[in-house]
This record gives C-alpha cells, sequence and structure tokens, in this order.
C-alpha cells in the first residue's frame, strides 16, 4: 500500500455518486379497487367505487371522472335476501356515480356482505349494524366571546355490556346537502363505557383537501346531527384515515402508519352505520 | 481469565515512577498526556488530574511525555527509589519556523488497545467552525466517521446503525437520557467545562452498561487547586460563566459554570402588541449549569462530586385559534465518587449518584386538551478495582447496581370534558458484574478482552390484564426477570512504531429503549423498559481496522470496516402523538432485527499551523419487522450511504485564526406516497415500501474567524465571528406532499413541500479568560 493511498481512496468514494434525487419519480403503481361503502340503519346501502391511481398522474376533471368505476357488478346480501344494486347519479356526491339497493335496507344484527366483480376481479367485504344508540339531549352553546357563533352539544348513555364505537356527523342543508363527519368525529367507549357521555359537537371539514378549521356553527340555523355506531374494523379504517389525513404531513407522526381495511381484494371500507338523525335549531 | 491472576510476575526489585504533567504557561494539568518509556516500550498515560504512575524495574530510563499542540519533553530517569517527577511542557507557537517536528508526537491511535474508538480534546473541539461562539462537544463527536448526525433538526446520534437511544451518554459518570437544546441546534454542555470526549463505537468495554451502539465518555474540567480562574462568553442569543476557585488551596476546588439564553428580550423589543399575536405569545428558553468539586481527602484518596442541570422549555400559543401548546424536557444528574490509589498497579473507585430525564407535552385546543409526560429516573451505585500485577497485564473489575424508575406516559387527555388517563410505571432492578483484563503478550501483541454479566427484574408494583383478569404485583415481587452476559474481545498487533492492526468482536445487551414514533428524533421519545411485552435489545458487533500515521505522527490515518446484527430492535408501527382516540402503547410497540455494515476512513493532520480532518464513512443500515412490508428487509431511517466531513484550522498570525467546516452526507431514507385514492371526498395515499425514497443530499459550509484581543498569562479575551451555512444550502428538515383543491369542482393539486430549518447563519461573540 503506497503512503496516501488512504486519501486517495477517500476522495474517490466521496465524490462518486453525488446526485441529487428527483422530487418527482415514477414508480409501477398499480391501481387497486376503492370501495366506499355504508348501509345505514333504516336505509339503502351505498357504494362508491373508484380506481386508486398512482400519485404523480395527470389530474384533471377527465382524469378524476375516469377513476371511477361505473361498469361494475355489486351486490350486497343479507344473508336471506340478495340485491344486485343501480348505479345512480348525483351531483351532490363525489364522486357523483354510485350504486345503490332498491329495496334492501339495514337492519341490526344482520351481516351484510359485500361483492364487487370488476374486470373479472372479485372484490368482497362484510360489516354489522350495531344498535343505534339515541341522544338523550341536544343544544345549541353559544361561545362566550360571540354569541352569533357555537357549537353543539349532545348526551348519550353508552351501553356497558358491549364494546362501541361512534362516529358523528352533521348536515346544514345551506352549505352542502349531505352529512359531514364533524371535527373529530369519532369516539370510542373506552373511557366511558355503560356511562353518560357529553360530546361537545364541532363543525368538520367538507373535505380535508381545502381545510377551513371553520369550526362553529351560526346561530339561527337549522342542523341535522347523526350519531351512527359502527364496528370496530370500520371504526379502525376512519381512525387510520383520519390519523393518516393529519399525519402525512407532520414530521412527528409515524412513518409506520397503515390504515386497516376490510376490504378483500381491494381497499376502502364497507361500513354499517346504527344511525340516527337530530334536528337542531342553533338558538 | 482468572488463570491470567497467575501470570509470572518478574523477580527483580520495582519501583514506582509517578508525575503529573502541566502546561509551562498557566500551570493547567494536563489530562491525557501520552508518556513513553525507554528500553521496554512502556505507556501510559496521565489521568484527569494530569497524573501518571507505573511501576518500573531498577535501572536508568528515558521518558518521553508528548501532548497534542505540545512540543514534546524527553527526560532521563534514573530509578532506584519511588521516585516522583513534576514535569512542565510548552505549547508550540504557531509561528511556521518553529514548527519543525523532529520527535513524536502522540501516536495513540497506533498503540491503544480501544478498537473501534474516537478521543477528542478540547483543543480538537475548538479547531472547527463554532456557532454563536461555543465549540459543542457532541457536534465535534459527529462529524467523527461512524458517528452520525440525524441532520438539522435532529438531536439524535446514529453510531453504526444504532438507534438515538443506543447511546450511553455520560457526563463525569453521570447518564444523561436525552440530552439536547433546541432541537441539537445548541451544544448540549457548557464547553468551557468539558475536557474530553472519548466514543466507543465497537467493541464496548465491559464495564459500561446500557448503551449498545456507543458510549460517549465526556470528562469536565477538573478544577484548578490553587488558582482562581473565570472564563465566560457573550453572545446574541446566550451567555456563559464559568468560574473556577480553590476552596481549600491544594486540597479542595471547586467548578461552577451556567448558561441561559434570552431570546425572549428581542421579543420584548422587537414585537409590539400589534404584530403576530403568534410571536407575542410564543417563547422558547433553556438554561444549564455544571458543577465539579475535588476534595483531596489524602494523597491517596480523593472524591469528586459532580451535578449538571439542563431545562428547555418551548411555549407556543396562537389565540385566534384558541390553540397552545408547551413543550419542556430536562435532565438533572448528581454524581460522587471516591477513587483511592493504593499504589500504581492497585487503586479502586466507589461512587454513586442520581439521574433524572424527563418530558412533557401539553396541549389545548377547543374542547380537546393533552397532556403527556415521559420520565427515566435511575439511582446508581458502583464500585470497581484496577489491579496491574505488571507490566504486561491489568485487571478491572467491579459491581454496578441501578434502580430505574420508568414512566413512559403519563398522559391525561380530555376529550369534550371526559378525562382519559393513563400512567404506566416501570420498577427496574440492573444488577451487573464486570471482569475485564489487558494484556500484552509481547511488545507488539496486545489482547483485551471482558466479560459483563447483567440481570435486569421488571419489579412491582405492576399490574396488568390478561384475559380479562388483572394481576397484581405487590413491591419488589417479580414481574419479569432477564439475564445474559456480553463478552467483549480486541487484539491490537503493532506492526512498527506507526503502522498497526486492530480487531474486535463484542456482544452487548440494553434493556432500556427508546421509543421514537415520529420520523425525528424528538424530546418526547419515550424511554421503556424491557417486561413482558418488550425483550432486551441484543447488538454484535466485529471490527476491523488498519491505523498507519506519517511523518512523525504529523498524520494520522486510519480504515475500519464492521459488521453488526441487532437483536429486538424496537419500533411503532402507530404514532404515539394519536390524540384522536387513547393508543393502547403496548399494541403499538414491534420488535424486529437490525443489521449495518461500513467502511470508516480517517485522516487527520494533526500538527502544525494547519490542522484538520477529513472522516468519511460508507453505511449500509436495515431492518426487519414482521408487522412492517410483509416481514421483507428495508433501510433504515437513518441509513446513511456516504456521510463525509472535512474541517480544517489554521493559524494566520499572533491574533488571526480561521477555521471551516464542510458537511456532506446522504439525505435520510423515507417513505412516500406511491398512489393515492378518493375517499368521502378526500384523498388518502398509498404509501410505498418503507424508506424507499431519499431526501435531497445534505451539505453544508460552516467558516469562522476568531481574533484574539488580549493573550496575556493574567487576561484573554477573543472575538469571533462565525457563519453557519455560508451558500445558505436548503437543506430538508422534513418533506412531504400537499394536496389541496376541491373535488366538487374538479380540482385537485399535489405539491411537494419541504421544510428547512437553518439558513446562513452569521453570529459574532466574546469570549474571556482570566
Amino acid at each position: 500500500m503506497t503512503k496516501y493511498t488512504p486519501i486517495i481512496l477517500m476522495l474517490a468514494l466521496a465524490f462518486s455518486y453525488c446526485k441529487e434525487p428527483d422530487l418527482y419519480y415514477t414508480d409501477n403503481y398499480e391501481s387497486q379497487v376503492v370501495v366506499d361503502g355504508s348501509i345505514e340503519y333504516n336505509a339503502p346501502a351505498m357504494v362508491f367505487l373508484t380506481m386508486s391511481s398512482s400519485y404523480f398522474g395527470i389530474i384533471d376533471s377527465v382524469n378524476l371522472l375516469k377513476q371511477i368505476i361505473t361498469t361494475a357488478k355489486v351486490t350486497v346480501s343479507d344473508g336471506e335476501t340478495e340485491e344486485i344494486l343501480t348505479l345512480v347519479k348525483d351531483y351532490d356526491y363525489f364522486p357523483p356515480y354510485f350504486y345503490k339497493t332498491t329495496l334492501l335496507k339495514g337492519e341490526t344484527d344482520k351481516v351484510y356482505t359485500l361483492k364487487v366483480i370488476h374486470n373479472g376481479n372479485i372484490i368482497t367485504a362484510q360489516t354489522t349494524i350495531p344498535n343505534p344508540v339515541s341522544l338523550d339531549t341536544f343544544y345549541f352553546e353559544p361561545k362566550p366571546d360571540n354569541a352569533s357563533l357555537g357549537n353543539i352539544v349532545v348526551e348519550f348513555t353508552d351501553n356497558g355490556n358491549e364494546e362501541n364505537y361512534y362516529r358523528f356527523f352533521t348536515l346544514d342543508y345551506s352549505e352542502v346537502p349531505r352529512f359531514i363527519p364533524t371535527y373529530f368525529p369519532l369516539n370510542d367507549d373506552k373511557m366511558f363505557n355503560g356511562q353518560r357521555f357529553r360530546k361537545k359537537i364541532f363543525k368538520g371539514n367538507k373535505s380535508m383537501l381545502n381545510r377551513e378549521d371553520d369550526l362553529f356553527f351560526v346561530s339561527g340555523k337549522t342542523i341535522n346531527v347523526k350519531i351512527a355506531t359502527l364496528d370496530k374494523a370500520s371504526f379502525n379504517f376512519w381512525n387510520d384515515i383520519q390519523s393518516e389525513f393529519f399525519n402525512s404531513s407532520n414530521p412527528f407522526g409515524s412513518s409506520n402508519a397503515v390504515v386497516r381495511s376490510n376490504i378483500n381484494g381491494g381497499i376502502g371500507v364497507w361500513c354499517g352505520y346504527g344511525s340516527l338523525n337530530y334536528s337542531v335549531v342553533l338558538q | 481469565m482468572f488463570l491470567l491472576l497467575f501470570v509470572a510476575s518478574f523477580s527483580q526489585q520495582k519501583y514506582e515512577l509517578a508525575g503529573i504533567i502541566k502546561s509551562l504557561s498557566d500551570n493547567s494539568l494536563l489530562s491525557g498526556a501520552n508518556i513513553f518509556i525507554q528500553p521496554g516500550n512502556y505507556t501510559t498515560s496521565t489521568n484527569a488530574d494530569g497524573e501518571f504512575s507505573i511501576t518500573l524495574e531498577k535501572g536508568n530510563y528515558t521518558v518521553d511525555v508528548s501532548y497534542m499542540g505540545f512540543k514534546t519533553y524527553t527526560q532521563s530517569v534514573s530509578i532506584n527509589n519511588n521516585t516522583k517527577l513534576q514535569i512542565s511542557i510548552s505549547e508550540f507557537t504557531h509561528n511556521i519556523d518553529d514548527v519543525v517536528i523532529n520527535s513524536e508526537v502522540s501516536d495513540r491511535n497506533i498503540r491503544s488497545s480501544e478498537v473501534g474508538s474516537v478521543h477528542l480534546k478540547a483543543e480538537d473541539i475548538s479547531a472547527i467552525p463554532i456557532l454563536f461562539g461555543e465549540p459543542d462537544i457532541i457536534q465535534t463527536a459527529k462529524l467523527m466517521p461512524g458517528v452520525q448526525a440525524g441532520g438539522e433538526g435532529n438531536p439524535g446520534i446514529f453510531v453504526r446503525g444504532g438507534d438515538a437511544g443506543q447511546n450511553l451518554i455520560l457526563l463525569d459518570n453521570m447518564r444523561l437520557y436525552n440530552p439536547s437544546h433546541l432541537m441539537g441546534f445548541f451544544p448540549v454542555f457548557n464547553s468551557s467545562t468539558v475536557n474530553s470526549i472519548k466514543v466507543y463505537k465497537g467493541a464496548i468495554p465491559a464495564n459500561y452498561g446500557g448503551g449498545s451502539a456507543s458510549v460517549f465518555e465526556i470528562q469536565q474540567k477538573t478544577p484548578d487547586l490553587h488558582k482562581f480562574k473565570v472564563n465566560g462568553s457573550l453572545g446574541f442569543i446566550h451567555s456563559d460563566l464559568t468560574l473556577e476557585t480553590p476552596i481549600i488551596s491544594g486540597r479542595c476546588a471547586l467548578i461552577i459554570s451556567a448558561r441561559r439564553t434570552y431570546l425572549e428580550l428581542y421579543k420584548a423589543a422587537f414585537i409590539n402588541n400589534s404584530s403576530d399575536s403568534r410571536l407575542l405569545n410564543s417563547n422558547y428558553y433553556f438554561y444549564d449549569t455544571n458543577a465539579k468539586l475535588i476534595y483531596k481527602l489524602t494523597d491517596k484518596t480523593r472524591m469528586y462530586i459532580t451535578a449538571y442541570g439542563g431545562y428547555d422549555e418551548y411555549l407556543f400559543s396562537d389565540i385566534s385559534s384558541n390553540m397552545e401548546s408547551k413543550l419542556n424536557w430536562g435532565n438533572t444528574a448528581m454524581a460522587f465518587m471516591f477513587n483511592h490509589i493504593q499504589n500504581p498497579n492497585f487503586y479502586f473507585n466507589i461512587g454513586g449518584g442520581y439521574t433524572k430525564y424527563s418530558s412533557n407535552i401539553n396541549i389545548s385546543y377547543y374542547s380537546y386538551s393533552a397532556e403527556i409526560e415521559s420520565a427515566i429516573s435511575d439511582y446508581n451505585f458502583n464500585c470497581d478495582i484496577s489491579y496491574n500485577p505488571n507490566q504486561l497485564l491489568s485487571f478491572k473489575s467491579g459491581l454496578q447496581y441501578l434502580r430505574h424508575k420508568i414512566t413512559p406516559d403519563n398522559s391525561e387527555m380530555v376529550v369534550d370534558e371526559i378525562k382519559f388517563s393513563d400512567k404506566n410505571i416501570f420498577n427496574t432492578n440492573e444488577y451487573s458484574y464486570f471482569i475485564s483484563s489487558d494484556l500484552n503478550l509481547n511488545t507488539r501483541l496486545n489482547l483485551t478482552s471482558g466479560l459483563r454479566y447483567t440481570i435486569y427484574n421488571h419489579v412491582g408494583p405492576y399490574s396488568f390484564i390478561e384475559q380479562s383478569d388483572t394481576l397484581q404485583f405487590a413491591y419488589n415481587e417479580n414481574v419479569k426477570l432477564y439475564h445474559g452476559l456480553s463478552p467483549t474481545i480486541s487484539a491490537t498487533y503493532i506492526i512498527n512504531n506507526q503502522t498497526s492492526i486492530k480487531a474486535s468482536a463484542s456482544k452487548t445487551k440494553q434493556f432500556v429503549h427508546l421509543g421514537s414514533a415520529g420520523s425525528v428524533s424528538f424530546p418526547t421519545d419515550m424511554w421503556l423498559s424491557s417486561s413482558r411485552n418488550i425483550k432486551p435489545l441484543n447488538v454484535s458487533i466485529a471490527t476491523l481496522g488498519f491505523f498507519r500515521n506519517y511523518n512523525y505522527n504529523m498524520f494520522e490515518t486510519s480504515i475500519e470496516v464492521y459488521y453488526k446484527h441487532t437483536n429486538n430492535q424496537l419500533d411503532f408501527i402507530n404514532s404515539t402523538l394519536d390524540f384522536v382516540t387513547t393508543t393502547d402503547l403496548n399494541s403499538n410497540i414491534i420488535q424486529g432485527t437490525g443489521k449495518s455494515y461500513g467502511l470508516e476512513l480517517y485522516f487527520k493532520k494533526q500538527i502544525g499551523t494547519f490542522t484538520g480532518w477529513c472522516s468519511y464513512t460508507l453505511s449500509r443500515t436495515t431492518r426487519s419487522f414482521s408487522e412492517i412490508n410483509y416481514g421483507k428487509t428495508f433501510p433504515a431511517k437513518y441509513d446513511r450511504t456516504h456521510d463525509l466531513s472535512v474541517t480544517g484550522s489554521v493559524k494566520i498570525n499572533k491574533h488571526w485564526s480561521a477555521s471551516a467546516l464542510f458537511i456532506f452526507a446522504t439525505g435520510n431514507a423515507m417513505t412516500l406516497p406511491i398512489g393515492r385514492y378518493i375517499i368521502q371526498g378526500n384523498i388518502a395515499n398509498v404509501y410505498s415500501e418503507p424508506n424507499k425514497f431519499r431526501m435531497p443530499n445534505y451539505h453544508r459550509l460552516d467558516l469562522s474567524v476568531n481574533y484574539k484581543l488580549i493573550s496575556g498569562s493574567r487576561f484573554e479575551s477573543d472575538l469571533n465571528f462565525s457563519v453557519y451555512n455560508v451558500y445558505n444550502r436548503h437543506n430538508i428538515y422534513f418533506m412531504y406532499y400537499n394536496a389541496s383543491g376541491d373535488l366538487d369542482r374538479y380540482r385537485f393539486f399535489v405539491k411537494p413541500e419541504s421544510i428547512s430549518l437553518f439558513p446562513v447563519l452569521p453570529s459574532l461573540s466574546w469570549n474571556f479568560k482570566f
């Protein structure tokens, strides 16, 4: 070994791979069928089907519409009856096309099996509708510093004999004609099992894509509040996806987080809701 | 090993040669000076008090004393009774003419039997550009091969593929669990009290337990027993002051120092009420204090008492959005030690102490509030004896006891007026016994070996629920017990005065883990105990190194390769900062394996007008967990292919000196979305395999100029001007993709966003010493 070998070796290695990686990249991402399906207590099943796409694919209205699956065969069975869902068009939703039952309506204590056949792929999932829980009381609570704004307070009693999971929604016809999950919409009963629970309801974002975090309702309006019970698998999905929305742009979030899905052969959720709706006049 | 005790001792009569090495200019004691005695090739070095002693046979010897930055001193000694030397050595004056080296400077790297270790002295630290007037010992250690920084804003240290929690950081025998100030930007320790740092990254000597990847042994200065000294600095952001005072001249002395930042003064001066209320109500400060007392009870016995306290507080308040968050963290530690030197061949230490690290995060947002406290505290007691039966053999053996109280999470969340609280406390006992030996088989071959046996016992009070039954454990009742052996062996073969080969292998165990949930190392990372659900970490490492000095040790070079395997590596599957619902900590913890291998190159010019070093590491670190990536191996977060640092400092004349530092490192690995899907009007991401992608490479240049205003024997002062990140490189702290738009209107955008922390930062400070 010559006298300067270590120095030469050091310099050669140091400058060999100094290439800046590109922030954009192409990856062989394989699209999957995404299920956003629900069946509510005493309501028809609704199933939105889309294809997932590569992260850096071109985004325009044409491509967004192309992601929507309109040619699938979708069936829902409650163990006794089976119904093929019909494709309907409704611009109040995104995507504006979805599949809906016409006869079958959600009942508690039944297992609902979803089956989607698309391009030769079979996607299946199962869910249940837990017993709905009624609100004992609900009222508008004005902000101390500005009485024209405020939040809604709801109270209900948890069933102490089982694990319960809750998701809350509000509907304000003057803004968006569909139910929107509230700000922090999820609760499990680990800490209030069998007790009376008081929840403050703040207005949720229509979409996490344009978070306004405008949390207060305007007094004088009439708001529909929905309390929905759901099973553990569905709760896990919504909980994980919520963490994903909050943490994906947060350095202190985990880099190993996974969204737990109850869909076989695809991603997304098939969720049964034991839901009840209440109309609250904000005054 | 015990059999080695009976290696035949010499029949000839032996005497003690002891001495004390001082600096001629200011009489300060020089620790770590090398003593080389001929004939016989005997080597030793001075302790923290500048003292050495060695046993020699009757005869005539030549004693060479070398110390970096000082002229080599040679003296002939005739040994026919116990002899004591007082040697004062003079510094190199940095005129070019003077730098004619005709005798050896330090060849410690060649001769030392420690494999995979780094030894830095205060001089090395002050040779790199200093930020805000203060050199940083930990940052300097991160410039060494195999020791890497996590990047800006990340105080973690990652040694040879180990995680931030796998380092044992000792400040004068006090363990500090998570020392950092302002995300690693400020030095953890007041540098004016630091004497040296030693980093073991390969074979960890058997007397250390608790750090499976490395040991950082930081030694504070021993106060001067005769002279009162003051030393301090005044900067724009912080100031510090160190006092050194004899209490009983020649017997007892104290060094005490304190630092405090005052960013809040700027806030008061520059931000008025009409400004951003978030700034007005936000605040950050830290302070720390160090103290060390030495008391010479007798000529042979001395007592040391050391203490450290550091505290950081960060407050963010946004009244308009009703949000307030407060984060604080800190270390408190104190230790005492009795050191008795019966004779140069037999001495012992008895010590003990207490240390605590705690962090507290407090967030409130409308009807949600959360307070999470995480803490670890230890009481420890240890004793060890060192015995050198002859010049060829030395032994060290000792006992250690640690009582840990670990509270990973003491959390209280209020959601909709309902209190959720969770408190886990782990009380554990850690008993260890170690023995190590250092054997010179001949003048060329040295063999060092060690064995450490540890019993780790998680004891009550504790309770847990198993199949709906609650199991209760009473005070000190056994919950879970682990035990195991940690062997270490290393060999050094000296080819000639300037060349050696070293090899080592070791297995270490670590019973207390650090859980980092986020993608950056953060003060709120929690310490976790090995227990029913968490197994102890096992690390095996093998190292091979070639060391060569040139030009009478003016240039020092080394090449080392290592391979490391880790068992029961800990990680989380979900975020611990999940405020939405309470997360069961145990259900989030996963354990897997880790692997790391690398090549480390080091080149140093240690003497002359121009000094500096260049260190380079080429490495690969992977992890495997059955719960992640379907069990397939993936790169670790801090897998760093290339890690290069180059430093240089030049003494221009009596007044001016300058230094520069350049760092280049491969970007941290990260997981990125590769697909997206629509769910209830939102966009959700599908992620790549873990850590498949890389952040852009990290590089940065720092420069610093020092002007000596007054340089005298009584008063010294200098001005320092430094620039951090000279070419304003936007090194990425965190990168993500931001999706925005309105799906109802068929509008949707994806934009890569990145956060960079520190732009170009000039600073000026005034330092003084008298």
